[in-house]
């Protein structure tokens, strides 16, 4: 449905970040996030797709047209490419009721309904977003919540080929954002429209995408599936930013036959499971998510067991759901996050981590 | 003991202090009389001895019944209105080619602008007199275009009054807009592009829309300005006796003898009471201008649009904009100031131009008198109007008891059309037995009164911006209120009150109106110098001592404006 190909924008001062060689594709109807920290690229990109910016270099297609090519000299202004946007400050038109900032896009459109029938999109598309009672509200008078399900219906009244949403929960608080969070999925996969998302809240990205696409200093580090994306993240970077995680750096790697590889790390040897080839992994760390890492008493005996190490309970705190203690081990501190049990555990405890559990990854230089 | 007393300190804090009551005392004296002279005044006969007489309604029957009563209400509403619409079609457009669109030449705008500020408004509407006149080059141009010898245009009329007020207000209409434009979010425009909306439309739909307090607003300021602008109708109107009121006001002082001040005022009250009722309207307005702000997201950024092929012609408006609101007047004063005889500009005349009239003007002792007296009147006015309102804009702003009796005080001139209050001046001076009428020192107390309210405008404004922490914090360091103002909020409003000196000060050098009837032969001053010059055709002196003062202003001018923008400060 999207295609964007070797997208390149540099900019001469640093404040605006550029982007380099972005590539990627979006299937029909699924919802795709860019995901990354601030100033890594992301929203350019997305502003490249909707024509706001022109990058220097790239072309992207839109279904089988071609609406930005450099090579060609091609460019399909933002307001001929039939696309629907919510900004991050829903730029909401303050001067106008609900029912004209709706309106707008099938008044604009090239082929205009008729009054009757624009009437009946557009309380449709209130009705989808429980707007219904707020036609004639002066929008500048909506809570925030409103403001952006107004700014979600003025993007989706048109039927666009392609929704683009530009961080569009940021400016929630926690409580509604968390409802947004559902209604926005709810909605997509209702209205079946192809999505760009854009956000550095991976939460979010895990829990809204069917694919995702992680992005640093202006390219694309990983694309995949949440699952792929937590489970198997490609580096370091991509592993401490999606999700919590210990990371150790291997001093020196060893690729067993049967596929895994053992790593030397400052807390000794670990075992660890390589995803995909892992030869040439010249420089690798082992990585265990918090929830894998296994707590034990100290009680057994102190005979070097492969993957499990001795350490101190250092700090314990209660989260509700989970309780997650650091562990000392040597200068080593270790996350580690178990669903229920006492707080008050022993204090000298073993952490074992579960070699199919740990990953060895490509560290960042 | 001490514990026990401080509860009633604190209670004496917040009484009315001295200095707070001789501030209001000094604001009433100079406030009140005028209201109370002008409204008795058109109340009573005139004794042939010049004492006030019998109590009559004469003066107000007189006007509404005249003939030309209706004409002349007409006239300035439609006047008023023209010349409302003109700079803010003029204003706008500047505004939204400098601050939202990518076009060349963007600062040209501003320059252009700020010398305009300069220009005295007499010299300025002589400039247009002299281009649009019967003989001028507009008028020998379209002859030679179109053929025959009777002048197109005739700029002795009600367009021409328009044509000449609005070009005037275009610039500060420009300068007021631009910072409307400047801090809208593009994402409200972006929003309109992605929703298939083209340049056209979004302009329309979007970025007037959203701009239409604020144009709403400065088109009432600018009508209000011109219902009592006095000199363009007098210069452009009475010559083509097209009267507005103020202008009404001026033939009933000076075309009967002895002045009919009795009609005169009673014109003025009816002019206080539309003034009264327009700056009513215009607050209700102007306090609406800020409903339309609204979240912005972290990812806020004023960007521009991209003109496209239409950059050309936003080009072409950008170099034409300054060059006919300003360059084209400038050049034809300069013009004339090098000629020793007027004559409009020819290729044959370029031998006879010299320095003439500026040796003249700057040999002869009554016009560097008029400097002089205006540098003089324009400083001392500045001077104790910001003084004046840096205490008061505090009591305003920190709503210090007396603050609102302050307030209320000092923005009454604000009603007064400068005419209007140089009447009543007038009338206190001639019926008070004082002996000040027609001394310097009378003008700049008439100025500061006028000013008052753009003082304390500044001054409230930049407390305003003063965290009242900060003043607390030093009342918790054992500081009293008086000794806080004057350690911690005085120096931190130094920048506001220097901007409030400059606009002060730029505002009492370039009023004509005010001064016309106060000014005496000892207290020339160079607005009514230029106008007197013009009235006796003297065009060559008129140009020459515009320039000479244009020149000094644009210095003010310029000052003026780069504080006010490092400030952030209005520049209204």
């Amino acid at each position: 449905m999207l295609r964007v190909e070797q997208l390149t924008k540099l900019y001469a001062q640093g404040e605006i970040a550029g982007i380099k060689n972005i590539s990627f594709s979006v299937e029909k109807s699924e919802f795709f996030t860019l995901l990354g920290p601030s100033g890594c690229g992301k929203t350019t990109t997305l502003r490249a797709i909707a024509g706001l910016e022109t990058p220097s270099a790239g072309r992207v297609t839109l279904g089988d047209r071609l609406i930005f090519d450099v090579a060609e000299g091609i460019f399909v202004p933002p307001n001929q490419r039939r696309l629907g946007m919510v900004f991050q400050s829903y730029a909401v038109w303050p001067h106008m009721s609900v029912y004209e900032n709706v309106v707008f896009p099938l008044r604009m459109a090239e082929q205009r309904g008729s009054a009757s029938e624009m009437r009946k999109r557009v309380t449709r598309t209130l009705e989808t977003m429980g707007l219904v009672g707020f036609a004639d509200r002066s929008a500048a008078q909506l809570s925030g919540g409103q403001q952006q399900r107004l700014a979600l219906a003025r993007a989706l009244v048109a039927e666009p080929r392609l929704l683009l949403l530009d961080e569009p929960l940021s400016n929630l608080d926690a409580l509604l954002r968390e409802h947004m969070r559902g209604e926005l999925r709810r909605l997509q996969k209702e209205v079946g429209v192809t999505t760009v998302y854009v956000t550095h809240d991976q939460a979010e990205a895990l829990a809204l995408s069917d694919r995702i696409a992680v992005m640093n200093n202006g390219a694309i580090v990983q694309i995949g599936s949440p699952h792929e994306i937590y489970d198997r993240p490609v580096n370091a970077f991509v592993a401490t930013f999606v999700g919590r995680s210990n990371l150790f750096r291997g001093e020196s790697v060893e690729c067993d036959k049967d596929g895994s590889v053992r790593i030397e790390t400052v807390l000794g040897p670990v075992m660890c499971r390589a995803p995909g080839s892992s030869s040439g992994m010249a420089l690798a760390a082992a990585l265990i998510r918090p929830e894998h890492v296994v707590l034990t008493d100290a009680a057994g005996s102190d005979e070097p067991i492969l993957n499990r190490f001795r350490g101190r309970v250092v700090h314990v705190a209660f989260l509700g759901e989970a309780i997650e203690r650091v562990v000392r081990v040597g200068e080593v501190e270790i996350l580690v996050r178990s669903i229920a049990g006492a707080m008050d555990g022993p204090q000298d405890v073993d952490v074992f981590f579960p070699p199919e559990r740990t990953l060895a990854i490509a560290a960042d230089t | 003991m001490t514990l026990t007393l401080a509860p009633i300190r604190a209670s004496l804090a917040n009484r009315l202090s001295p200095a707070i009551l001789l501030l209001m005392a000094l604001l009433a004296i100079g406030v009140v009389p005028p209201f109370l002279f002008l409204i008795y005044s058109s109340l009573h006969e005139l004794d042939p001895d010049g004492a006030f007489g019998a109590f009559t309604f004469a003066h107000f029957i007189a006007i509404v019944s005249s003939r030309s009563f209706g004409p002349t209400l007409f006239n300035s509403v439609i006047y008023s209105f023209g010349s409302a619409l003109l700079a803010l079609v003029i204003g706008a457009s500047q505004a939204w080619l400098a601050e939202r669109t990518d076009a060349s030449l963007r600062q040209l705008l501003y320059v252009a602008s700020i010398v305009s500020l300069g220009i005295p408004y007499v010299l300025y509407i002589v400039a247009w007199l002299l281009l649009l006149g019967k003989a001028g080059p507009v008028n020998i141009l379209l002859q030679q275009v179109f053929g025959g010898t009777a002048p197109y245009i005739n700029v002795y009329s009600l367009g021409g009054m328009i044509l000449v007020e609005g070009l005037l207000w275009s610039p500060l209409a420009f300068l007021l807009l631009a910072p409307v434009f400047r801090n809208s979010d593009a994402s409200f425009e972006e929003a309109a592009s992605i929703c298939g909306a083209g340049l056209i439309s979004t302009i329309r739909h979007i970025t007037l829309g959203m701009a239409k307090p604020a144009l709403l607003a400065l088109g009432l300021l600018v009508f209000i300005k011109a219902s009592e602008a006095f000199e363009v109708p007098a210069l452009v109107g009475l010559p083509g006796s097209t009267r507005v009121l103020t202008s009404a006001i001026y033939q009933q002082l000076t075309l009967e003898i002895p002045p009919n001040t009795g009609t005169a005022s009673a014109f003025g009250v009816l002019l206080l009471v539309v003034m009264a009722v327009l700056l009513q309207i215009y607050g209700r307005i102007a306090a609406q201008t800020h409903r339309y702000q609204t979240v912005t997201g972290k990812g806020y950024r004023p960007r521009v649009v991209r003109l496209g092929r239409w950059r050309y012609a936003a080009g072409v408006l950008i170099v034409a904009i300054p060059l006919v609101v300003v360059l084209i007047p400038l050049a034809t004063i300069l013009w004339a100031a090098l000629l020793p005889f007027y004559q409009p500009f020819s290729i044959k005349a370029l031998p006879l131009l010299g320095f003439a009239n500026f040796v003249h003007v700057l040999n002869s002792p009554s016009f560097r008198d008029a400097i002089a007296n205006t540098l003089v009147l324009g400083a001392s006015a500045a001077t104790i109007v910001t003084a004046l309102s840096a205490v008061a804009g505090w009591c305003v702003a920190r709503r210090l008891p007396g603050g609102g009796l302050i307030d209320t005080l000092a923005a009454l001139p604000l009603v007064f059309p400068a005419i209007v209050l140089g009447l009543a001046f007038l009338e206190i001076f001639v019926h008070g037995g004082t002996h000040v009428y027609g001394t310097l020192a009378s003008l700049v107390a008439v100025s500061v009164v006028a000013y008052m309210p753009y003082g304390l405008r500044y001054a409230q404004l930049g407390v305003i911006q003063i965290h009242p922490e900060l003043e607390e914090a030093a009342a918790i360091s054992g500081a009293r209120r008086a000794r806080a103002f004057v350690r911690v909020v005085l120096p931190l409003l130094v920048p506001a009150l220097i901007s409030s000196w400059l606009f002060v000060f730029l505002l009492a050098v370039r009023a004509v109106s005010l001064m016309l009837l106060l000014a005496g032969p000892d207290s020339q001053v160079v607005s009514v110098a230029l106008f007197d010059l013009w009235n006796n055709g003297q065009i060559g002196e008129v140009a020459a001592l515009g320039v000479v003062w244009t020149a000094i202003m644009t210095l003010f001018s310029t000052a003026f404006l780069v504080f006010a923008r490092r400030f952030q400060l209005p520049v209204g």
